[in-house]
This record gives C-alpha cells, sequence and structure tokens, in this order.
C-alpha cells in the first residue's frame, strides 16, 4: 500500500544515507571537557594536596588535612550553615510566593494580557544581577528613599542593609520569579477539562486548586526550588552588597581564600563542600520529578 | 470555563491580582529608585532629592573609563554568544538526529555547567589557567563564558529542533542535499527564531555576567567589574546613571527576544 504510494525518487539515494550526526557534539563534549570537567577536578583535587609555600605549590602526597581543619574550625561551620539557612529559607518564601502568583498569572488574568504580564515577571531576569542587588542596597539604606519613608509614618528608621534580612529579601525576588516561571509553565498545560471535571463533581475553588493543581505543579516547583537552591546558596553578589562583608557565608569565604592568601587547598575544600551540598540536595529533587512526571504522562 | 464563582471567589480573585501587582511593583521599584537618583544632583543617596541634573550621564560619557569597559564587555558578549550559538547548534543538532548509548546521561551532564555556582567557576579556571602560566586577559573571560553559554544555547536550541519534522530534511537529502546542505538550507532557516533568542541570550548573560569574569582578567575590566569597583570603593553615583542605562537597554533587548521566542508558536512548522 505504501510502496504503491510513494512516488518513484530517484533511486540511486536512500532516504537517510547520512548516518548518525553524532559528530555535532565534538565541540560541546570537548570544550566543556576541557573548560569545565578539568578545572573543576583539578580544583577539587587541590583539596587533598598540603601546601609547600604558596600557591600550586603542592608538597607531594595526599592529606585530609584541610577537611581535618574545616570541621574542627567553628568560623567555617558558621559560615557553612549560614549558607545553607539563607538558602533554604529563600527557597520557603520564594515557593509560599511563588504560588498565588504562578495561580494569578495561569487562572486569573485575562487571556489577552497574560503574555504582557509573564513578560513583565521575566523582564527582570534580564538585567545585570550587581545592578540589581546595587538597588535594593539604595532602596534599604540608612538614610535611603524607604526609611525615608517609614520615618514620615513614624514607624521610624529601620536597620535592614546589611543584614541576612536584607540578603533574604534579594535573594527572594529573584528565588520568586524563577518558581513562579516554573510553575506557570506546568499550570499552564494542565488541561482546562480537568479543573471542568473537579467543578464538576462540586470541587470549590481551593478544593480543586489542593486536589488537582497542586499536585500536577509538583514537577514545576521541584526545578524551580532547585534552581533557586542553587543559586541562594552559591551566591557571592547578594550577601556583600546586601548582607555585608563580617558575617560572612560560604561563598565569601572561599572568595577570602583565594584572594586574600591565594590559599588554593582551602578554596578547594569550601568549593567541595558546596558541590557535595548542591549534589546531595539536586539527585533526589531531579529523581523525585522525574518519577513524578512519568506517573502523569 | 463554565466555572459558577460565588461572592468569597470573586474577593480572591482580586486578592490574588492585587498580590500579583504588588509583587510586580517591589520587582521595579529598586530599578525605579536607581532610574530616579540618577538624575538628582546630589552626591548623597538620600531624601529629600536635590535639583534634577543630567551631571552622572556626562560622566558616563567623559570617564574613559567606563566606555572602555563598556567597550570590552561588547566585545566579550558578542563573541561569547557567537561561539556559544555556534557550537550549541552543532551540538543540539547532534543530540536531536543521533542515537548513542548514553545519550540521556550525556545531555544531563552537560547542562551541568549551569548548575555549577559561579564562583565556583571563577576560581577552578584561575587556579587552571593560573597553573598552565596563561596569561588572564578578556581571552580568558570569554573562555570562562563560554563554559556556561554553550549549555544555555544547547538548551534553548534543542527544544526548537525538536519541532521541526524530520521529513523536511530528509526530503532535502532525497533532492541530493549533503548533510552540511540540509542543515545549511533547511535545518537553519527553520531554527532561526531560536538562533536570535541564543544570541540574545547568551551575549546578555555575558555582558551582565561578573564573579567569573572577576576572577579570569587582570587589567582589562568589563563593565559589571568596573561598577562593582566603584560599588565596593566610595560610591559615585555615576553608578546610578550607567546601571539606568544598563537597565534600559536590557528590557529592550528582552522584550526582542521575547517576541522571536514567542514566534516559536505563531510561525511554527510543527506537521
Amino acid at each position: 500500500m505504501r510502496a504503491a504510494l510513494t512516488t518513484p525518487s530517484p533511486s540511486t539515494q536512500p532516504t537517510q544515507p547520512m548516518g548518525n550526526p553524532w559528530w555535532g557534539l565534538l565541540p560541546t563534549c570537548g570544550y566543556l571537557l576541557l573548560f569545565f570537567a578539568l578545572p573543576v577536578g583539578y580544583l577539587l583535587s587541590a583539596s587533598f594536596r598540603a601546601t609547600q609555600g604558596t600557591g600550586l605549590d603542592f608538597a607531594p602526597g595526599w592529606t585530609l588535612e584541610h577537611y581535618r581543619e574545616f570541621f574542627s574550625s567553628a568560623s567555617n561551620g558558621i559560615s557553612y550553615l549560614r549558607s545553607l539557612g539563607i538558602a533554604l529559607a529563600t527557597v520557603a518564601t520564594s515557593t509560599l510566593l511563588a504560588y498565588p502568583l504562578a495561580y494569578a498569572l495561569a487562572f486569573v488574568v485575562p487571556k489577552s494580557q497574560q503574555k504582557f504580564l509573564l513578560f513583565c515577571t521575566v523582564a527582570p531576569f534580564w538585567t545585570s544581577f550587581v545592578i540589581r542587588s546595587f538597588a535594593w542596597q539604595l532602596l534599604l539604606a540608612k538614610r535611603g528613599p524607604l526609611n525615608g519613608l517609614l520615618g514620615k509614618i513614624g514607624i521610624g528608621p529601620i536597620e535592614i542593609l546589611y543584614t541576612h534580612a536584607a540578603t533574604l529579601l534579594g535573594l527572594t525576588a529573584f528565588g520568586t520569579m524563577l518558581i513562579a516561571l516554573n510553575l506557570f509553565a506546568v499550570m499552564e498545560s494542565i488541561p482546562p477539562n480537568y479543573l471542568d471535571a473537579a467543578a464538576d463533581l462540586g470541587a470549590r475553588r481551593w478544593q480543586s486548586f489542593w486536589t488537582v493543581i497542586f499536585p500536577l505543579s509538583l514537577p514545576g516547583l521541584g526545578i524551580g526550588a532547585l534552581l533557586t537552591f542553587i543559586l541562594a546558596f552559591g551566591d557571592y553578589i547578594v550577601p556583600t552588597l546586601l548582607g555585608g562583608g563580617l558575617r560572612t557565608v560560604l561563598a565569601q569565604a572561599m572568595h577570602g581564600a583565594i584572594s586574600t592568601s591565594f590559599n588554593v587547598p582551602r578554596a578547594a575544600t569550601y568549593a567541595a563542600m558546596m558541590l557535595a551540598t548542591i549534589l546531595t540536595v539536586s539527585v533526589p529533587v531531579l529523581v523525585l520529578t522525574r518519577s513524578r512526571q512519568e506517573v502523569h504522562s | 470555563m463554565t466555572l459558577v464563582r460565588s461572592r468569597a471567589e470573586t474577593w480572591m480573585d482580586v486578592l490574588l491580582l492585587g498580590g500579583l501587582a504588588g509583587f510586580l511593583g517591589i520587582l521595579y521599584l529598586p530599578l525605579l529608585v536607581v532610574g530616579i537618583f540618577s538624575f538628582n544632583s546630589g552626591r548623597y543617596q538620600v531624601l529629600p532629592l536635590k535639583e534634577f541634573s543630567v551631571q552622572w550621564y556626562q560622566n558616563v560619557w567623559r570617564d574613559p573609563a567606563f566606555g572602555e569597559a563598556f567597550g570590552h564587555s561588547i566585545l566579550v558578549g558578542v563573541a561569547v554568544s557567537l561561539t556559544a550559538t555556534a557550537v550549541g547548534f552543532l551540538g543540539a543538532y547532534a543530540l536531536v538526529h543521533s542515537h548513542f548509548p548514553g545519550k540521556t546521561v550525556l545531555s544531563a551532564l552537560l547542562v551541568t555547567p549551569i548548575a555549577v555556582p559561579g564562583i565556583l567557576l571563577g576560581i577552578a579556571l584561575r587556579v587552571y589557567f593560573f597553573r598552565l602560566g596563561w596569561q588572564f586577559s578578556l581571552f580568558s573571560v570569554y573562555l570562562g563564558h563560554l563554559v556556561f553559554s554553550i549549555p544555555l544555547a544547547l538548551l534553548l536550541m534543542r527544544s526548537r529542533l525538536r519541532q521541526i519534522p524530520k521529513s523536511l530534511e530528509e526530503a532535502a537529502w532525497d533532492l541530493g542535499a549533503k548533510r552540511w546542505q540540509g542543515m545549511w538550507r533547511v535545518v537553519l532557516p527553520l531554527a532561526f527564531p531560536a538562533v536570535i533568542a541564543s544570541l540574545l541570550l547568551t551575549f546578555t548573560f555575558s555582558f551582565d555576567e561578573f564573579i567569573v569574569a572577576y576572577f579570569l582578567t587582570q587589567f582589562e575590566q568589563t563593565l559589571p567589574i568596573k561598577i562593582w569597583a566603584n560599588l565596593i570603593t566610595g560610591f559615585d553615583p555615576t553608578v546610578n546613571a550607567i546601571g539606568s542605562l544598563i537597565v534600559l537597554s536590557s528590557l529592550t533587548l528582552g522584550a526582542i527576544a521575547q517576541v522571536s521566542l514567542s514566534k516559536f508558536s505563531t510561525r511554527g512548522v510543527s506537521s
């Protein structure tokens, strides 16, 4: 039947003469091997070396000394826990804010406005991270506009700049966008008749949210929350501009180890702790997200 | 929808829309404050405002260091976006059109550079280049920015290439086209919106990127590094002016990319 319908082609050429174009991946793989895998691998290996003099002048042999130092020093532990606490708090607040936001974008705003409002939410992604953080700095400053306003209505100036609260605020603005976008993508793809069915069965709005929308949104939440965690956990810019330099987070400790003393093994140990934490968080989240997607598709 | 809304639910709608407006307000308020202060003649960033003035914009124009840093950022951004888009296109094409064992694992691994914090990447590359004895320059910034730009371009283009029916390229082969001719004359034009989006996105990421560049350059500053230096060592209101300019141009580029990306659905070739 099919053979009868096909027009005779210039029959010397088969339809797929080309084979696998796997070679197209060579530049990407080669580049990432040379400038990502090797540098990161080399840095991690440096965490097991002992310094001799300065910089990359390592003593022969391997050592766990830097890890022992990391776990026995209170200031390292506190930096690490600060980063972890800030990252978890950012994810939690961002998630709470992102749900109503994504719901409003997906189901409440008029369809004609949806694209525009979505663009307005994404647009700040496009502006420089340094400038956005510095803009918060300006707004929150001790004698800045926010405190000017608060002073006028009598709540008085509050000292928020250079505290962890300011760091959290700056990171949450970003995290909320990131999570809301991912939630919006999954919410929008929910077939409307699911919601109609729930309504026909007598579900009120909040019931259809909890029983239909929320469970279906979990893969989006997983990805958005993971990206937010990584960003907040490893960020250097916001903790420095908004949190100040005194109560250091892990990224700042890492920066200090390199730029003040070029102590590569120490910076490498911080890096290893950072990567290990990100990996520990990512793997279960990705596995859960993937299994959920498979259940629902 | 056939939903009948009760009064309470209508109030809920109003509340949700109010929340959305409030969030957008909070996102844009700090940027607006920067814009306002950029026209304020006072040296200190405090209320009440002094007179209207464009002196900080004139400063941007006059200070050669800003112009130079701007030029460096443009140079690196253009080079990064062209390279990443070309390499990413090839990679995405290969991922979509070929099968080999371990493909799923490989495609997951290729995305990991996006999930590694910038400071870690910056330090790893600094140590690596130092070890190799390379000079730190704009070229090392270019190499560093490619690490996260290539996966980004690849992801963007892979999702577009998946939508293009393979039969179109096969038709070209039937007519005697070679592999590269099919890629160049059939696939690339159909992937055009994604190519534009990838060029713009990777350019913006590179142009705005601070921490990797900070660790990889020595004398030639990029714009974010120049701004950072200005912020850390005594504030100069010129930063307000340059910040406002960057925000405006980023938003414009973002709008262009958005429009070109939304052509995915309209100028589609879905079978």
